[in-house]
């Protein structure tokens, strides 16, 4: 912690401070001001022009009997559930990476791993979308080649699910109930560029001699990774942590691409950004949906302290 | 070497950031012409992003330029997926572009607030159209619907200059028909649309390529479906009494929702739903799940037999696709067929066809005077000529000869009134999204007309409440918008008794005012039956 110093002499060189104006001046206007008109606007009837109603907290009354917001909740838990577990592959290449001897090796690695963030990310969408497309989709395909297909009706058959049928192609997106499982399996095998970059940051802080002393007692490599490697990176892991759940609270690009702005059949894939899309474009309601968003951000913020204060990281 | 390597790529850095530099200072500063004047940059934003239409503009936009040396025309496309929150986030932001595409995701609200009423040019000749036979007329009666297509029904206002007709039709691939039926005869009624589609099935199952009879898609499968729907209601319009136009009278069928004359256990809503859920099994699986590009790919690389869509994508689908192909109107139930026929009074006329691709003047334009002149230059006789025969689409203004491949989708004036749609106007966001929701239940493998009925039917009617009233509010805050605007010139008429041009302002926007406070009442009228319906349905 730095030292505390006196006013007097941190207002010696008052001017160098004019230096941080121009960057307090951007954050302010395109993170601060924004914010603060919407929260606003939140207090309003607005529907994006000039005339606005004072509503008071109606917008904040309405919220709680809003049962679409509600229930986008379920379908947000579900995905950050699976986004936890769809941490696992990053955080295991990057352990693969890092135990690689030869530099040379673990260089080009690095660099396939980065590649494909070169490619623009509504690509990789779209890419994903024909993966799932019922009739000529690869997902269909190869579980037709498969013969899980089969094996899938054969389940179907016993459970009475009334989802996979012989001879009908799979709707991944079209089905209310293989939404969310859709939403699950896009991206597989789930390996995040940033991700495995973090935590190939976070291995690489490790000394050579907690693995020359693991040597010495002969630790397995599987224990050295329990052991040694995870508990290591858990600042790492914890960071992708907050930043995972943040960025599935408030994405809902993927969903606005795969089913549109009714989140799909049975509206199973709504997401609350999704819906705070939907109700500021669509019904053009934005005073509701920057109560939406703030709502929103008090949830988020919420989370990231209870993150901060229970997620602990000993070392 | 390594010096000269980041020596080159210095400079390589330094070039590209003088020429970024210099063209960020002319873009701000202005380009001069020769004569030493600042050119003019108008900038217009649209949708339309198929084949022809870019370049069609881009001819137009040349042939101004050619005539007015200090003005260069820009033209913006933007994504349909995109373009509603585009357009609002421009519009509220202050940065829109002088003309814009309207008709999707402008409400009353922003065409009042953001938009330039037309309604002055409207009524005054175009000069454009000098030296031909509408050197005379006002520009809206230039237009084959009267410049319905840029009229704002409840601003009572002209907000925008349609350039383009359009339809809908059946696209049938021709050396396909022929494969599969032996001939290149064209579905005339739905019972020959639907053996037609069972001969593609026969087809594929006896060893055929796999064609899928129609491709449908999220975007596609609704023209068609709602198409069929509405020839079911097309008698009980007329019984709800005459309609007063060539289209559907929104305001009047839904007032009969509510007094009880129609509604979700209606033969004629149950058969429409039939006829979807029927005709939903010959296109592909999953085919919601589909976008309006896959559907479109499906059917010019032959994998599908037919698609429904609008006389814009012809041009699109001529330039990819590698067969010769058919348009013909929707095929509807024959009177004489045995179940749907009864609700069938005859093929719809598109006569009560508006005008479409209609471009508004926003307030945000920096130079209103010359955008209004290339507005009047695209509406001008010669510069539709133009537009028809680059783009391929259909023409707008009277007088203007197709291109010989928009003559399939020439609108057809004969036939009878199409019936009302399940829902009504597409801004009503709440009923269309539990439509949307459920959509499944009506057209799934497993799905029925009775399911999907009952999944809408608790919520049918109060959905459709929220979004009356919802309208209802945007339409009482345009009257008080106009109130401000009609006590300044009351205020001017009365001490300025000679100034006729205040007179005749404030007669106009004061019946305008009045148009729109009937529109009001009746809305209030709609949701007061709504609330009686909801609390009848709950009892």
């Amino acid at each position: 912690m730095p030292l505390p110093i006196s006013a007097k002499k941190a207002l010696l060189e008052w001017k160098l401070y004019l230096f941080i104006v121009p960057s307090l001046f951007a954050v302010g206007l395109f993170s601060y001001f924004p914010a603060a008109s919407a929260i606003y606007h939140s207090f309003f009837r607005w529907s994006g022009g000039d005339v606005k109603e004072f509503i008071g907290f109606d917008n904040f009354t309405a919220i709680l009997q809003d049962h679409v917001f509600w229930n986008s909740f379920i379908t947000i838990g579900i995905l950050v559930v699976a986004n936890v577990f769809k941490m696992i592959p990053s955080i295991f290449l990057a352990v693969l990476i890092h135990r690689l001897t030869s530099d040379r090796w673990q260089y080009w690695y690095r660099v396939l791993v980065v590649l494909p963030m070169i490619v623009p990310g509504l690509v990789t969408l779209f890419i994903w979308k024909f993966f799932f497309d019922p009739n000529f989709g690869v997902l269909n395909n190869v579980l037709d080649a498969t013969g899980i297909k089969t094996l899938l009706v054969s389940i179907d058959g016993l459970f009475n699910w009334g989802i996979f049928q012989a001879g009908i192609p799979i709707a991944w997106l079209g089905e209310p109930s293989l939404i969310v499982p859709s939403l699950i399996i896009w991206g597989f095998p789930w390996i995040g560029a940033v991700g495995v970059l973090i935590f190939l940051a976070g291995l690489q802080s490790i000394g050579t001699e907690v693995y020359e002393a693991a040597d010495l007692d002969g630790v397995t490599p599987f224990q050295k990774f329990l052991h040694i490697e995870l508990p290591l990176i858990m600042t790492q892991v914890r960071l992708m942590f907050v930043l995972m759940i943040i960025g599935t609270l408030q994405g809902y690009g993927l969903q606005f691409l795969l089913l549109g702005e009714e989140g799909g059949p049975g509206g199973k894939g709504m997401v609350p950004g999704l819906w705070m899309f939907n109700r500021a474009f669509l019904a053009g309601e934005f005073g509701y949906a920057c109560a939406l968003g703030l709502f929103l951000f008090v949830f988020i913020l919420i989370l990231t302290m209870i993150n901060n204060k229970y997620v602990r990281v000993d070392k | 070497m390594e010096r000269i390597l980041n020596t080159i790529g210095l400079s390589l850095l330094a070039l590209c950031f003088v020429i970024s530099l210099s063209r960020i200072a002319m873009l701000n500063f202005g380009e001069r012409t020769e004569a030493g004047d600042k050119v003019i940059e108008i900038r217009m934003a649209h949708w339309q992003l198929e084949g022809g239409i870019r370049t069609a503009i881009d001819a137009m936009a040349k042939e101004y330029m050619k005539r007015h040396p200090g003005v260069r025309i820009t033209q913006i496309p933007i994504p349909e997926r995109i373009y509603r929150n585009w357009l609002i986030t421009q519009l509220v932001g202050g940065t829109a572009p002088d003309i814009i595409q309207v008709g999707m995701g402008s409400t009353d609200e922003h065409m009042a607030r953001f938009f330039v009423p037309l309604t002055d040019i409207a009524q005054k000749p175009n000069p454009y159209n000098k030296g031909n036979d509408f050197e005379n007329t006002p520009l809206r009666d230039t237009f084959f619907d009267g410049m319905l297509g840029g009229f704002n029904q409840n601003l009572l206002e002209y907000y925008g200059v349609p350039i383009s007709g359009h339809t809908t039709r059946l696209y049938v691939n021709l050396d396909l028909l022929e494969e599969i039926t032996g001939s290149k005869n064209l579905p005339k009624t739905y019972e020959e649309l639907l053996a037609l589609t069972k001969q593609v099935d026969d087809f594929s199952q006896n060893g055929g390529r796999q064609i899928i009879p129609i491709a449908g898609s999220r975007y596609n499968s609704p023209i068609l479906m709602n198409t069929l729907f509405i020839s079911q209601t097309q008698k009980k319009m007329l019984e709800l009494g005459p309609p007063g136009t060539l289209t559907e009278n929104a305001a009047r069928t839904t007032e009969a929702l509510f007094e009880g004359d129609w509604g979700l256990d209606s033969h004629e809503v149950r058969s429409g739903l039939g006829l979807m859920r029927e005709i939903a099994e010959e296109m592909q699986p999953g085919f919601m799940q589909v976008t309006r590009d896959d559907a479109s790919f499906y059917f010019v690389q032959g994998r599908a037999l037919m698609i429904v869509t609008g006389s814009w994508d012809a041009t699109s689908i001529s330039q990819q696709a590698g067969f010769p192909f058919a348009a013909t109107q929707i095929p509807l139930p024959s009177k004489q067929h045995p179940h749907y026929g009864n609700n069938v009074v005859g093929i719809f006329t598109e006569a009560g066809g508006t005008a479409g691709m209609s471009l508004g003047l926003t307030r945000a334009s920096k130079h209103p005077e010359v955008a209004t002149d290339f507005l009047l230059f695209l509406a001008g006789r010669e510069t539709n000529q133009l537009f028809t025969n680059t783009s391929k689409w259909l023409p707008s203004v009277l007088g203007v000869e197709p291109d010989p491949q928009a003559k399939p989708f020439m609108m057809q004036a004969e036939g009878y009134n199409p019936g009302f749609p399940l829902v009504g106007p597409s801004g009503r966001a709440d009923t269309n999204r539990l439509i949307a929701n459920n959509f499944h239940l009506l057209v799934g493998p497993s799905g029925s007309v009775e399911q999907f009925v009952a999944a809408i039917r608790p919520n049918f009617i109060p959905y459709l409440l929220i979004d009356l009233e919802r309208e209802e509010r945007v339409i009482i805050q345009g009257i008080q918008r106009m109130d401000v605007q009609l006590a300044a010139l009351a205020e001017v008429a009365r001490s300025k008794p000679e100034d006729a041009m205040a007179q005749a302002k404030f007669d106009m926007i004061s019946a305008a005012t009045s148009a729109r406070d009937r529109t009001a009442y009746f809305q209030q009228h709609l949701i007061r039956k709504a609330k009686d319906r909801v609390q009848q349905d709950s009892k």
